[in-house]
């Protein structure tokens, strides 16, 4: 649920991700287009993994900044995708009262691995590994580059922590913020992916939950009252219904918008065709009875990010609502049984007055998001 | 706004260098006991400083790391004295900064050594989501779960959080926590950055050199007061306001005017509803080091007025033996006041 009586719009959408890079309408088209980043990479040490990684790009391309050569690759995706929510909510700068909300599941692998080898190596690590390195240094040097002095919080529960980042950004609108920041990113490196490798191969309960193909990457979103929005002439994604989270005994969730009538859009998060089902049932539909549903699940496109997937699903919703779109699934999804339509084989235009984000990580379903189109 | 809810606190626990248990932790602080030593747990010959605040006489957990051992402990007396078993319907907000990196630095060795034959499993308790992930399922809590970490100030944002939910009728109970494990890496991190006392740890003092890293885990039951009155829970003190802020001036420095701290400490005060002078007690971060105490000073002077009168300066010693423990003084401060005592130390203010 989201605590308060503002109407939160989403104003600013922008991205760092395999598809598209830095540009929202490039990632678009390429997630309604079918495409995917999810590809095979060799290891630095053997072996292959399938991940989607970011190709080459360089920050300095969207951040004017002289603190970028000094941050991690996390920080850079995490201060791209920043800047580019800001360009798109009309911002040069943010507002005075302006929390920031950032997540990571597993931080800044390769500087915390580059100041282990200082530090095992000599006992001597560097001062600007450790402080670059850690979990909150992205929204640290967000603050830094902006002059924010509102609250910046890093979460690190994975996709759940986009559900805890938008309740308590709303709820800070709602007392009064100007705006909030909600962000997220993930980095892959060599060193992560080798040892992810291992890590699978052992077998643990713990690593068979993290089994999909990893994605990196940085969504961040302006939130904002609409109203306030409204007043300075922002456009404005969509409207946020709603912000819940799944309790193990809460098997139905409550439909967006339900004065309305049109077609639904589910934004999902599962990797494989009975998770697909099951989080379609979990949402409270009942196929094959799917008549006026649409979904995309973005993880086919983008690999696990745990909150950038989140985020990354959250964008999908908005730009489906706005451009009344399903994307064409990609070749890798295989749709339930029954379910084909759902998953349309070609980008479909549909005329979508609401959509759901269901968030789930590698144990099953976390959260959901309710967003409805403006208007 | 809506109506907001009263927030309680209806169970504490405490785990650090100078007490295995919110009590023993209570009479240390008011004997003024020490718990800072000589570093036991890695070698710390090749670092200026070798001393450290190392927790002691809690049960180790198969197969998880220092930090989840830490973590059980304090979850555990907490859900004990809150009356709280398997399963609760809570949520669980913790905070840390770097969750398991003792394990993380152990696969790190042997990967670095020999990729193949490095042990995977250390990976199982490494990142913050494993330890949240235990920690629900050991106690059986069934709500939604979170770690924050903004570094020192995890475990004090990890009670605004619950704060807020509670407040705002997001959650019915929270149990909000901090933990964090000696390890070499944030031994080596904060030698790196030139800021560790070599012999003693002595806040707000005119000649303190730094800080000594300490290590420990704390968590508070925070209720609705409705609801915990209902199921006839013992209430220990109220959380009345939660504040906080950045001060946008350097990745790890404070602003030397405190402009930071000073905003969170009136945002907490707008949020309590209360003005400076309801205030009777301040705890502090005082981690010794030059920039910390003095922007501290400066922006407790600038909310609550001059200090050197007032009294307000009060630190649980724990503050000054382990300066990472935010949560665990602001935890006792009700048990020390119920019991009539109050730390023992009171040290000079010198900028």
């Amino acid at each position: 649920m989201i605590a308060n009586r503002s109407r939160i719009a989403i104003t600013g959408l922008g991205m760092a991700l395999p598809l598209g890079v830095c540009d929202a309408g490039a990632f678009w088209n390429a997630v309604s287009g079918g495409m995917t980043a999810v590809r095979t990479h060799p290891l630095a040490r053997g072996g292959e993994t399938r991940a989607a990684r970011m190709p080459a790009w360089n920050v300095d391309d969207v951040v004017d900044s002289r603190q970028t050569r000094r941050m991690s690759p996390l920080s850079k995706l995490a201060i791209a995708a920043c800047r580019k929510a800001l360009d798109g909510a009309g911002f040069a700068s943010p507002p005075r009262k302006c929390p920031v909300f950032f997540a990571s599941k597993c931080g800044s692998t390769e500087f915390l691995r580059e100041f282990h080898e200082g530090m095992i190596g000599s006992g001597a690590g560097s001062p600007f590994l450790f402080t670059n390195g850690v979990a909150n240094a992205p929204a640290g040097h967000i603050s830094l580059e902006y002059g924010i002095q509102s609250p910046c919080f890093t979460l690190m529960g994975g996709a759940s922590s986009a559900v805890v980042a938008i309740q308590h950004a709303a709820a800070m609108i709602s007392d009064g913020a100007d705006a909030a920041l909600v962000g997220a990113a993930e980095e892959l490196s060599d060193f992560f992916l080798a040892s992810r490798a291992g890590f699978l191969a052992s077998g643990s309960e713990a690593s068979r939950a993290e089994a999909s193909p990893p994605g990196e990457g940085g969504v961040f979103m302006v939130l904002e009252d609409s109203r306030r929005a409204e007043g300075r002439g922002a456009h404005v994604h969509a409207v946020i219904d709603g912000a819940d989270f799944l309790r193990p005994d809460s098997d139905r969730v409550p439909a967006p918008g339900n004065s309305r009538k049109g077609q639904r859009f589910l934004s999902l998060s599962a990797t494989d065709p009975s998770g697909l089902r099951a989080e379609i049932v979990r949402l409270g539909f009942h196929p094959p009875g799917m008549d006026g549903i649409c979904a995309a699940a973005v993880k086919f496109n983008l690999g696990e990010a745990h909150a950038v997937s989140a985020l990354a699903q959250t964008a999908v919703a908005c730009f489906a609502l706005e451009g009344s779109l399903a994307p064409r699934r990609p070749d890798s999804l295989e749709p339930p049984d029954g379910l084909g339509g759902v998953f349309p084989a070609e980008a479909l235009h549909a005329d979508f007055d609401s959509a759901v984000v269901s968030i789930s990580d590698g144990q099953g379903p976390r959260g959901v998001v309710r967003l409805l189109r403006d208007g | 706004m809506g109506k907001l809810e009263s927030v309680a606190v209806t169970g504490m626990g405490a785990v650090s260098a100078i007490g295995c248990s919110t009590a023993e932790t209570s009479v240390s602080l008011a004997e003024g006991k020490c718990g800072i030593g000589p570093v036991s747990l890695f070698d710390a010959s090749p670092y200026p400083s070798r001393i450290a605040a190392e927790a002691s006489g809690f049960p180790a957990i198969p197969g998880a790391g220092r930090g989840t051992a830490l973590l059980f402990k304090a979850v555990d007396e907490a859900l004990a004295q809150a009356g709280l078993s398997a399963p609760i319907e809570a949520d669980l907000v913790l905070g840390t900064t770097l969750g398991g990196m003792e394990r993380g630095t152990a696969f790190m060795r042997g990967f670095m050594q020999a990729p193949a034959k490095a042990d995977h499993s250390l990976l199982d308790d490494f990142l913050p989501s494993c330890q949240l992930k235990r920690c629900a399922g050991r106690f059986g809590i069934r709500g939604f779960g979170e770690i924050v970490s903004n570094a020192c100030s995890s475990g004090t944002d990890s009670i605004g959080m619950g704060f807020e939910r509670i407040r705002r009728g997001m959650s019915e109970i929270v149990i909000a926590g901090g933990y964090d494990p000696l390890c070499e890496f944030v031994f080596a991190g904060f030698n790196s950055l030139m800021v560790v006392a070599k012999k003693q740890c002595r806040p707000f003092d005119a000649n303190r050199e730094g800080m000594v890293i300490g290590e420990g885990a704390a968590a508070l039951v925070l209720e609705a007061e409705e609801a915990a009155r209902a199921r006839g829970a013992r209430i220990l003190g109220y959380i009345r306001g939660f504040g906080a802020a950045a001060d946008a001036f350097h990745l790890t420095q404070p602003s030397p005017d405190g402009r930071g701290l000073a905003g969170a400490a009136r945002a907490a005060l707008a949020s309590a509803g209360v003005t400076p002078s309801a205030i009777d007690y301040i705890n502090l971060h005082g981690t010794a080091t030059q920039y910390n105490d003095a922007a501290e000073y400066n922006s407790m002077s600038e909310v609550f007025g001059p200090a050197r009168d007032s009294g307000k300066f009060d630190k649980g010693h724990d503050r000054a033996c382990s300066g990472r423990r935010r949560i665990a003084g602001g935890c006792l401060l009700p048990d020390c006041a119920r019991h009539g005592r109050r730390s023992a130390e009171h040290q000079r203010l010198g900028r």
